[in-house]
């Protein structure tokens, strides 16, 4: 169903012009020399996989980062913003995935949030500010009162709001990072309605989303980003659902790694019905009636977009957040039920968490100490610690995992990201579990590392250790993984034998139809 | 480490000088090294209290050397004077201090280390000091007393309401106060005596427990507080409500500037007159010392009062 | 780049002196004023154990606002628990009859021996019995029964007066009680620790003005030794009690107060704990991250407890140190004296965002809080003064342990 009438003129001069952009973080490159276009009044749609660079590139766009490498022109004038008002000013807005108002204030109040019309007394003018959040509103179909706070309204309306602030800072091109998700199927309709009226006022629009089936509806051409590079700009037109997805996985799957080992037979873990709800009780179920068995000594990889509810899958196997979940577990037969992380180590399970900084390490102690916290139980004389076993275990580690450290009470923020996710393994590995449980091992890490790790991981499952790993590099998967489920939008999409997988059919069953 | 400028042999020079210039010697020429510590400056009297001791002190400043510390209102401030001057090795030791128990062992060791402790104004504890001077509140307390009764009525025939407003009820000088008055007023069936609360000698507590006491009791005749600041600081109350005309204030203090002046202007009825121990205390300090005098632990010297009304307060007015 | 990396070794450097031997370069600053400024006075031996028995006293709460800081927490409330616990004490000694005080302190302390009675019992008989119904049943039993002795023990105390190893005892389970309580509302709330212990704190001092009286009167505490005795009283605390105040004596020399004795125990104690305990570990890793030490297995809510706990009991310690030292409870015994944990935490080298620092380093910060009021006084500086003073060197050590004053220098240099 198409939509939007297409502009057939086509003009010479883009509105927005990104060439040869390069970044890189903490010396690993992101982006290895993007070009993007955007024309006046053109709906471009930005598409790909997670971690292929589309928020980098837009951050980059809206003055987040200041240290990147390429050319912005703006009307064909080069520019390079070193603040987000600056890319304000040039006429640039963005609205993220998370709503950025403030929810006590009203819609008015937001709109002009830093620059409220003033009396001459100094005092900010709510008549004034009221009726001009009027009038910008009007054209979007917004009829609640500019007076009602923000918190009182739904997605959908705060999403008009933001797009009301965007109109009234004179946008020329407004960036929508994955608008949809959470819409009803009548805000998405109004939402598209307001980007049709913003096209006729010769307003771009950016949009990035994984919902193919928006993308056709809404897009003039699409650009599909993969691996930090640009792939392909097309016209909407030209393209089928495939081709999309062939863009957007389609790379030569040199499998550099090969795997040893399968799995034995019986059965270590059973999952049946695992459903988790949001803390707030609002809203989809973060992962819904969810089942699925895990092998002795099988590597099983869980695919899927961001939101899909991979990490909050094996959050909920190591028993975070129980009272918001409902389900049976079975260990070896037995069934379990985990109200605290301590009850799934004891166990035998781990969790090697998505945000190593955040969540695995703590960072103030030294890298000995992280690697020991979890198995502390192992390094006792009566009920002291021993030093001497401490050193003794960490020691042990180091050699097995090749971690390159000087001392081992430095502290661990002084260790690269590749031997801090090596730390995390051997904290881990030193309770010898059953279950391993990984989300994203090895993000932000070089290539020297990675592989490493995965000869890790194959020694560990000939050692009949188990392991689930959440990741969004599908190619690490198809290397690594015995099966691989897939889940969308907190359901299990579908699970793929290692013989039948492929990029094209995992990206199938992982996004979101319509 | 480059950065350290530890130099062991800079910093031990720097040590032994240290040591041998900071030496105090602490008797200087011969005089005698008289410590004081004063628990507040807070109250008038309590100013009065230094001055009068001050210029005492000046007076023999050939053979005197006094030292006044505040403690600013803390016992534990108190108890750090009084080691302090046991550190020094001064010859006595005047204290005023804020409640009956909290200085009791530090004087105990001052005591126990040979220098005599001369307690002033309030009590304590430990009774094993040289000697304790100070009015006898008892006293003080009775002649209020009898003036009050007097006022209403007459002995047997007295007839009224009393709101009290005591002292800070920790300290002796308060507790005394309040028995003595009582002693005399209960034996008059026909007057009722309200209030008891505890305005720590200030006058903002006085004010302020005054305006609150006015609330619910609407006849009262005499407002008696333990001190002339408290007094007037009821006073003050009652003006700001239009009643002061009905209502007579006592005060205890009776200092020149202050409690007499309020007498003399009709803002108090009648106040008493508590002198300041400072004087007396540091002829007893040198009594000891100079061996006029024999420790007699616990010795009290009681310190006479006066009562002062219109009548008699251009006398104490110098 | 060589050169910035060389500065930034070089900070870096600095910076990690100043926090591990700062304090101990400043505890050494300030011994040397005190040398260079009063002599003698301030190296002799009285002077020296005068400190030190003062500053042991607030040095109880102050180890256990360490471990409270190192969770990430705080706890404003160990002033009003000195306060209330010295009140307690003073009318466990002095009384004859049951008062509000023994009404509080005798049931805490019963209830805390049929806990621990019961859980010991359970623990040794569930391996021998599988029945957990009948476990659990025999273990009630045995509590109650235990529990019950106690209190038989204790009704006889509150007739005759508290023994001073009774009060040592009760007064800081008392403590550990209520800081029991607030630990727990601080975990299993989820409420933030400094509102939770600032109504502690209010709720503390009023209850000790309550349980003394009058409106929080003053309980002074009598003995039957030379000079002690009040008019019409004959009750009196049992002279061991005095010797809480007092010094360990070898060939007619003071050698070292008895306060001493507990600051020292205390703080060797938590250093153990935090060195070679699980327990230890646990509570540096909830400083440093929550979220990890949580995924990690630490039980985060039972080791918060456990911590507001122990301040809770350190505190009441110092209490009865207080009553014995200034022979008397009252309901202001410990105020403002959170404030001065605190800095002597944050002067120790401890950061107040949780999982850094160490005990000794308190230790330090107490001794130079103590030695700077000292050589202050023997100088006959008014307390106000004293206060400023106090307040720059708080101040001036956080900025040298986080490094401020390396950057500065840095950009001067620039």
């Amino acid at each position: 169903m198409r939509g939007i009438p297409k502009h057939s003129q086509s003009r010479s001069e883009s509105l927005v012009r990104m060439e040869s952009i390069v970044k890189a973080f903490s010396g690993v490159r992101v982006l290895h020399g993007v070009d993007f276009e955007v024309q006046r009044g053109e709906i471009m749609a930005l598409m790909g996989e997670n971690g292929a660079g589309k928020s980098t590139l837009m951050k980059i766009l809206v003055g987040v980062y200041d240290d990147w490498e390429g050319r912005i022109s703006i009307d064909e004038t080069e520019r390079r913003f070193t603040d987000t008002r600056e890319a304000e000013k040039a006429g640039i807005a963005i609205m993220y995935q998370e709503i950025n108002m403030v929810p006590e204030l009203t819609v008015a109040e937001n709109i002009f949030l830093g620059r409220e019309p003033c009396t001459w007394g100094g005092c900010v003018d709510y008549i004034q500010m009221n009726r001009m959040a009027e009038s910008i509103l009007a054209d979007l179909h917004f009829t609640v009162p500019v007076t009602t706070p923000v918190s009182q309204l739904r997605v959908g309306l705060q999403q008009l709001v933001e797009i009301g602030k965007a109109l009234s800072l004179n946008a020329r091109v407004v960036i929508m990072d994955e608008p949809t998700s959470a819409l009803s199927k009548r805000e998405i309709e109004t939402l598209f309605s307001v980007i049709e009226k913003l096209k006729s006022r010769n307003v771009s629009v950016i949009y990035i989303s994984h919902r193919i089936g928006e993308v056709f509806r809404v897009a003039d051409r699409v650009t599909v980003l993969r691996d930090g590079r640009t792939v392909d700009i097309k016209h909407v037109e030209d393209l089928n659902r495939q081709d999309l997805i062939g863009m957007m996985v389609g790379r030569r799957f040199d499998q550099f790694f090969v795997k040893e080992g399968h799995p034995e037979d019986d059965v270590v873990m059973r999952v049946e019905h695992l459903t988790r709800i949001q803390p707030n009780r609002q809203g989809k179920p973060l992962i819904e009636d969810v089942s699925f068995e895990l092998k002795r000594g099988e590597q099983l990889g869980i695919a899927g977009l961001l939101g899909s509810g991979r990490t909050e899958l094996l959050e909920a196997l190591f028993g975070v957040d129980s009272e918001n979940t409902t389900g049976t577990v079975e260990i070896e037969g037995k069934a379990v039920h985990f109200s605290h992380p301590h009850h799934a180590m004891d166990a035998g399970m781990g969790l090697i968490t998505e945000d190593r900084k955040g969540s695995g390490l703590v960072l103030g102690m030294s890298v000995e100490h992280n690697m020991t916290l979890a198995a502390l139980k192992a390094i006792l004389t009566f009920i002291f610690i021993s030093r001497k076993k401490e050193r003794n275990l960490s020691k042990a580690y180091m050699n097995r995992l090749s971690i390159n450290v000087p001392d081992l009470d430095n502290p661990i923020d002084t260790l690269s990201g590749g031997n801090q996710q090596k730390v995390l393994l051997a904290k881990w590995l030193a309770i010898h579990p059953k279950i391993l449980l990984l989300d994203e091992p090895t993000r932000g890490i070089d290539v020297g590392a990675k592989h490493e790790i995965y000869l890790l991981l194959s020694k560990l499952v000939k050692q009949g250790i188990s392991i689930v790993i959440a990741s969004s590099e599908l190619t690490e998967l198809l290397s690594l993984c015995d099966r691989i489920m897939v889940l969308r939008e907190g359901k299990l999409s579908a699970i793929f034998s290692r013989d039948e997988a492929t990029q094209e059919k995992i990206m199938e069953a992982a996004a979101p139809v319509g | 480490m480059n950065t350290k400028i530890f130099n062991k042999r800079v910093w031990i020079i720097f040590l032994v000088v240290g040591f041998v210039t900071g030496c105090q010697k602490t008797t200087k020429d011969g005089k005698w090294i008289i410590g004081f510590s004063q628990v507040t400056v807070k109250e008038p009297w309590r100013v009065v209290f230094n001055e009068n001791l001050k210029a005492r002190a000046d007076l023999m400043a050939d053979k005197v050397d006094l030292i006044i510390l505040d403690a600013d209102d803390k016992t534990e401030n108190q108890v750090e004077h009084i080691r302090t001057f046991i550190s020094k090795g001064v010859d006595a030791i005047l204290i005023s201090p804020k409640e009956a128990s909290g200085c009791s062992k530090a004087i105990q060791e001052a005591t126990e280390a040979g220098i005599p402790v001369i307690v002033l104004d309030r009590n304590t504890t430990y009774k094993g000091y040289a000697a304790f001077v100070g009015a006898d509140n008892k006293v003080i307390g009775r002649a209020a007393g009898a003036y009050a009764v007097e006022l209403l009525g007459g002995p047997g025939k007295a007839k009224g309401k009393i709101y009290e407003i005591c002292g800070s009820l920790a300290s002796t000088p308060a507790q005394e106060r309040r028995d003595g008055f009582h002693e005399i007023v209960e034996q008059e069936s026909g007057i009722t005596i309200l209030g008891g609360l505890d305005g720590d000698w200030k006058l903002d507590r006085g004010k302020t427990i005054a305006q609150d006491a006015f609330q619910v009791h609407k006849d009262i005749d005499i407002v008696y507080a333990h001190n002339d600041p408290m007094a007037y600081g009821a006073y003050q109350a009652a003006r700001e409500l239009g009643i002061h005309e009905h209502i007579k204030f006592f005060g205890i203090d009776g200092l020149p500037n202050e409690g007499c002046v309020w007498v003399k202007n009709g803002i108090l009825t009648a106040t008493f007159l508590y002198p300041t121990p400072g004087e007396a205390g540091l002829n007893v300090a040198l009594d000891i010392l100079e061996r006029r005098k024999a420790v007699l632990p616990g010795e009290t010297i009681t310190l006479p009062t006066s009562t002062i009304t219109q009548e008699n307060v251009d006398a104490f007015l110098k | 780049m060589i050169k910035t990396r060389m500065n930034v070794v070089y900070a870096s450097n600095i910076k990690l002196l100043f926090r591990r031997l700062g304090p101990f370069m400043g505890l050494i600053a300030i011994f040397a004023a005190g040398v260079f400024l009063n002599g003698s006075t301030f190296l002799n031996l009285y002077n020296q154990l005068n400190v030190l028995g003062r500053i042991s006293i607030i040095a109880l709460p102050a180890v256990g606002m360490t471990l409270v800081i190192l969770t990430a927490g705080i706890d404003l409330s160990v002033g009003s628990m000195v306060s209330l616990s010295s009140v307690v004490c003073a009318m466990l000694l002095m009384e004859r009859t049951w008062t509000k005080a023994t009404s509080i302190a005798v049931p805490v302390f019963v209830f805390l021996c049929l806990v621990i009675a019961f859980t010991l019992t359970k623990r040794f008989l569930r391996r021998h019995i599988s029945n957990s119904k009948v476990v659990s049943l025999f273990s009630l039993i045995v509590g109650s029964s235990i529990g019950f002795m106690v209190f038989l023990l204790m009704s006889r105390q509150v007739a005759t007066g508290f023994k001073t190893l009774t009060v040592l005892l009760v007064v800081p389970v008392l403590g550990l009680g209520l800081g029991t309580l607030t630990g727990a509302v601080i975990a299993k709330g989820k409420i933030q620790p400094f509102i939770v212990t600032l109504g502690m704190m209010s709720g503390a001092v009023g209850l000790a003005k309550f349980i003394a009286g009058k409106g929080g009167q003053i309980h002074p505490i009598y003995y039957q030794a030379t000079g002690y005795t009040a008019e019409g009283t004959t009750q009196m605390a049992p002279q061991s009690f005095d010797m809480l105040s007092g010094k360990i004596a070898l060939f007619g020399m003071d050698l070292f107060p008895i306060t001493g004795l507990f600051f020292l125990a205390a703080v060797l104690i938590v250093h153990f704990i935090l060195t070679r305990l699980r327990l230890g570990r646990h509570i540096y890793a909830i400083g440093g991250n929550e979220l990890t030490a949580r995924l990690s297995g630490v039980r985060v809510e039972r080791v918060k407890i456990l911590v507001y706990g122990i301040s809770g009991g350190l505190s009441a310690l110092a209490g009865v140190l207080y009553c014995a030292s200034y022979t008397q409870g009252k309901p202001d015994a410990g105020a403002t004296w959170e404030l001065d944990a605190i800095a002597a935490v944050v002067i120790g080298g401890t950061s107040l965002m949780g999982g850094r620092g160490t005990v000794l380093g308190t230790m330090v910060g107490v001794l130079i809080l103590g030695y700077l009021s000292n050589i202050l006084n023997l100088q006959e500086v008014p307390s106000e003064v004293q206060d400023i003073l106090k307040g720059i060197i708080i101040i001036g050590a956080v900025l040298l342990q986080e490094g401020a004053v390396v950057r500065w220098f840095r950009r001067l240099k620039k």
